[in-house]
C-alpha cells in the first residue's frame, strides 16, 4: 500500500497550503508518479462528476438563505425572542447568546458564519454591561457549536450526501443533540454567571402576553425549519428545492414582512454566499479526487479489516472514533473533517452495526467541539479575530464550555436512543 | 457607478454570483411551475448543475484571492519575519506550481473528450470542462501575482537594509 500521498497532504496543509489544494496536489501526485496506469487527466473528470450533483446544490442554498437571514431582520426578530425567553436569568445576556445561536441554527447551518454575526452584535453589548470580553468571546464561539447540528444545517446535508441517508432523518435527528447542547451551555452559563455575579438583562420574567407577541413577530422564523422538514417528508420538494425554497421564502420575509431587505444588500449576500459556497464545494471535490487515490489503494476496506480485528464491539469503536475526530478537529475545520473522513468511517460504523444517522449526529457534535479546540478551532478563530481576545485569554474562559458539550457528546454516543427516538417517528 | 465599480474590482465574484442566482432561480421556477401549473423544464437538472459548476470554480479563485480557503498558518508563524517571507514566497511558488499542473490536465481533458455532449441539452461538454481551465488559471495568474507581490517586497526590505 502506497501511503506517501497522505503524508503530502500532511506536509502541505501544515505549510499552510489551504486542505482542499493540499488533497488535489497529492492525488495528481499519486496518478503522474504511481503506476496505476490511469493517467492525471481522467482523474480531472472527477472534479466535474462530483460537482454537478443536483443534490449537492442544498449547500449553497442555505449557505444563501443563511446570509439573507441577517440583512432581512429576521436575525434582529430572534434576538428580541432569544431575549423575552431568556433575559431574566442569571447572565442574561450570555443565556441570550446560547438561545440565539439554537434559534438561528433554525434557518443557517453554519457555525462560522453564526459566530462571525454575534461577535459583531452580541459581544460589545455584552462588554458594555460588564460581562468580560473573553468570556463573552468564549460563549459565542462555544453557542455557535449548536446551529450547524439544528436543522436545515449544511453538515446534515453533507454528511447525508457521503453516507447516503434521509436528508429528513439527518434533520430531524439533529433537534435531540442541539437541545442538549443548548441546555449543557445554558447551565454552564448560569453556574458561572452565579459565581462572578453577571447580572440579568430584564428585571423580571417576561409575562406570557410578551412571550406570544414576540412569537407572533419571529412566527415566520420560528416555523420555517418544520416546514421544511415537513415539506421534505411529505414529498412536497427535494432537500435541494427545500433550500432554493427557503431563499426565496426569506427574501420574501424580508422585503414584505419585517421590511429591511433592500436591493444594496444584493451584491454582499451574494459574495458571502459565492465565497463561503467555493470554499466548502472545493473541498468536496478535492476529497473526491483523493478518494479515487483512497479506493485505488483499497484503503476504506483495509481501515474497516484492521478496524475490525482491532475490536469488535460498537462501545469500544465509537470511543475511539470519537478520540480520532476530536483529535483531528483541533487542526482542520470541522466541515473539512466531516467531508474527509466521513467515507472512511461510514464503512466501519455499517460493518459495526451502528446506526448511520445515530453515528452522523456522533460525528458533527464532536467536530463542533474540536472547532471551539486550541489550537487551530476555526469558530475560536471566528470570534477571537473580530472580537480581538488573545487566544490565551479565550482557553480561560472557554473549558467549561468544552467541558459541558463534551458531557452532551457522550450522551449523544453511548444513548443512541435520546438522538434516535424523533428520525424514528418519521 | 459605485455598483460598476465594484462588479470591476470583483469580477471574479461578480460572475460566479451571477451563475449561482441562475441557479438559484432555476430550482425555485422550476419548483414552483411543477407545483402551480404542472410544468415544468426538462432542462433545469442540467442547467442548474452546470452553472453551480462554473459558479463555484470561478468562486474559488475569488476566494484565494480574498485567502477564504481553509487551511492554518502554523509554519509561516514558526519563523521571524524574514524566514516567514521567504516560507510564504515558497508556497506561492507550490500554488502556482499546483494550480498550473491543473490547468495543463484540464487542456488535456478538454481536448479528450472533444467530441462528447451533455446527456439532456445536447451542448459539447467542454462549455463544462473549461470551468475547470478557467477557474484554476485564474487562480494560478492570482498565485503569480502574490509571488511577485512578495518579492517586490523582500527584495525592497533588502536593499532598505542595505542602506542602512
Amino acid at each position: 500500500m502506497s501511503t506517501f500521498p497522505i503524508a503530502i497532504v500532511m506536509l502541505l496543509y501544515l505549510s499552510s497550503i489551504p486542505i482542499a489544494f493540499a488533497l488535489i496536489a497529492a492525488a495528481l501526485a499519486y496518478f503522474t508518479f504511481g503506476d496505476t496506469g490511469t493517467p492525471p487527466d481522467l482523474i480531472l473528470q472527477k472534479f466535474i462528476t462530483s460537482a454537478s450533483s443536483f443534490p449537492l446544490l442544498a449547500v449553497p442554498f442555505f449557505i444563501m438563505v443563511g446570509e439573507i437571514m441577517n440583512y432581512s431582520g429576521i436575525s434582529a426578530s430572534l434576538m428580541k425572542m432569544a431575549d423575552v425567553l431568556t433575559g431574566h436569568m442569571k447572565g442574561g445576556l450570555a443565556q441570550v447568546n446560547v438561545v440565539l445561536s439554537t434559534l438561528m441554527g433554525g434557518i443557517s447551518g453554519s457555525a462560522n458564519a453564526d459566530a462571525a454575526m454575534q461577535s459583531k452584535i452580541l459581544v460589545p453589548e455584552m462588554e458594555k454591561r460588564g460581562y468580560g470580553r473573553a468570556f463573552s468571546t468564549a460563549v459565542t464561539a462555544a453557542s455557535s457549536s449548536i446551529a450547524p447540528v439544528i436543522p436545515p444545517g449544511i453538515n446534515l446535508i453533507i454528511y447525508a450526501l457521503i453516507a447516503q441517508v434521509s436528508v429528513a432523518k439527518m434533520f430531524i435527528g439533529g433537534y435531540v443533540p442541539g437541545f442538549l447542547m443548548c441546555a449543557a451551555l445554558m447551565v454552564a452559563v448560569s453556574l458561572i454567571s452565579r459565581k462572578r455575579g453577571y447580572r440579568p438583562s430584564r428585571e423580571k420574567m417576561s409575562p406570557p402576553g410578551d412571550i406570544v407577541k414576540q412569537i407572533r413577530e419571529s412566527i415566520w422564523a420560528l416555523l420555517l425549519p418544520f416546514g421544511i422538514i415537513m415539506g421534505i417528508r411529505m414529498g412536497i420538494f427535494t432537500p435541494t428545492e427545500a433550500g432554493a425554497i427557503a431563499v426565496l421564502f426569506c427574501t420574501v420575509i424580508g422585503v414584505f414582512v419585517y421590511k429591511e431587505l433592500k436591493w444594496k444588500h444584493v451584491p454582499i449576500i451574494l459574495k458571502n454566499t459565492v465565497l463561503s459556497t467555493s470554499a466548502v464545494v472545493l473541498i468536496i471535490v478535492a476529497a473526491s479526487v483523493f478518494g479515487q487515490y483512497l479506493s485505488w489503494e483499497r484503503i476504506p476496506y483495509l481501515l474497516t479489516k484492521s478496524m475490525m480485528k482491532f475490536s469488535d464491539s460498537p462501545w469500544m469503536m465509537l470511543m475511539v472514533i470519537n478520540v480520532f475526530l476530536f483529535g483531528l478537529g483541533m487542526f482542520l475545520e470541522g466541515g473539512a473533517v466531516l467531508i474527509i473522513v466521513a467515507p472512511l468511517l461510514v464503512p466501519v460504523a455499517k460493518t459495526m452495526g451502528i446506526d448511520l444517522i445515530h453515528f452522523g449526529l456522533v460525528m458533527i457534535v464532536n467536530i463542533m467541539i474540536g472547532g471551539i479546540t486550541p489550537p487551530f478551532g476555526s469558530m475560536m478563530f471566528t470570534t477571537c479575530s473580530i472580537t480581538h481576545v488573545p487566544i490565551g485569554d479565550f482557553i480561560k474562559e472557554v473549558w467549561p464550555f468544552i467541558l459541558a458539550l463534551t458531557l452532551v457528546l457522550v450522551v449523544v454516543t453511548y444513548i443512541p436512543s435520546v438522538v434516535m427516538f424523533l428520525p424514528n417517528l418519521l | 457607478m459605485d455598483f460598476v465599480k465594484k462588479a470591476i474590482r470583483e469580477f471574479d465574484i461578480a460572475v460566479s454570483a451571477a451563475f449561482i442566482c441562475v441557479t438559484v432561480l432555476v430550482v425555485i421556477l422550476n419548483v414552483i411551475l411543477r407545483y402551480f401549473f404542472k410544468g415544468g423544464f426538462f432542462w433545469a437538472e442540467e442547467v442548474a448543475t452546470c452553472s453551480f459548476i462554473w459558479s463555484i470554480f470561478i468562486g474559488s479563485a475569488g476566494a484565494y484571492r480574498h485567502k477564504m480557503h481553509i487551511g492554518i498558518d502554523l509554519l509561516t508563524r514558526l519563523f521571524p519575519e524574514t524566514g516567514r517571507k521567504i516560507v510564504t514566497m515558497v508556497i506561492h511558488v507550490l500554488m502556482v506550481a499546483i494550480n498550473g499542473y491543473i490547468v495543463y490536465l484540464s487542456i488535456l481533458l478538454m481536448m479528450a473528450n472533444k467530441l462528447k455532449r451533455t446527456p439532456v441539452l445536447d451542448i459539447p461538454s467542454v462549455y463544462i470542462n473549461s470551468a475547470i481551465t478557467v477557474g484554476f488559471g485564474l487562480t494560478t495568474i492570482y498565485a503569480v501575482y502574490f509571488l511577485i507581490q512578495e518579492g517586490r517586497f523582500l527584495s525592497g526590505a533588502a536593499t532598505a537594509t542595505g542602506d542602512q
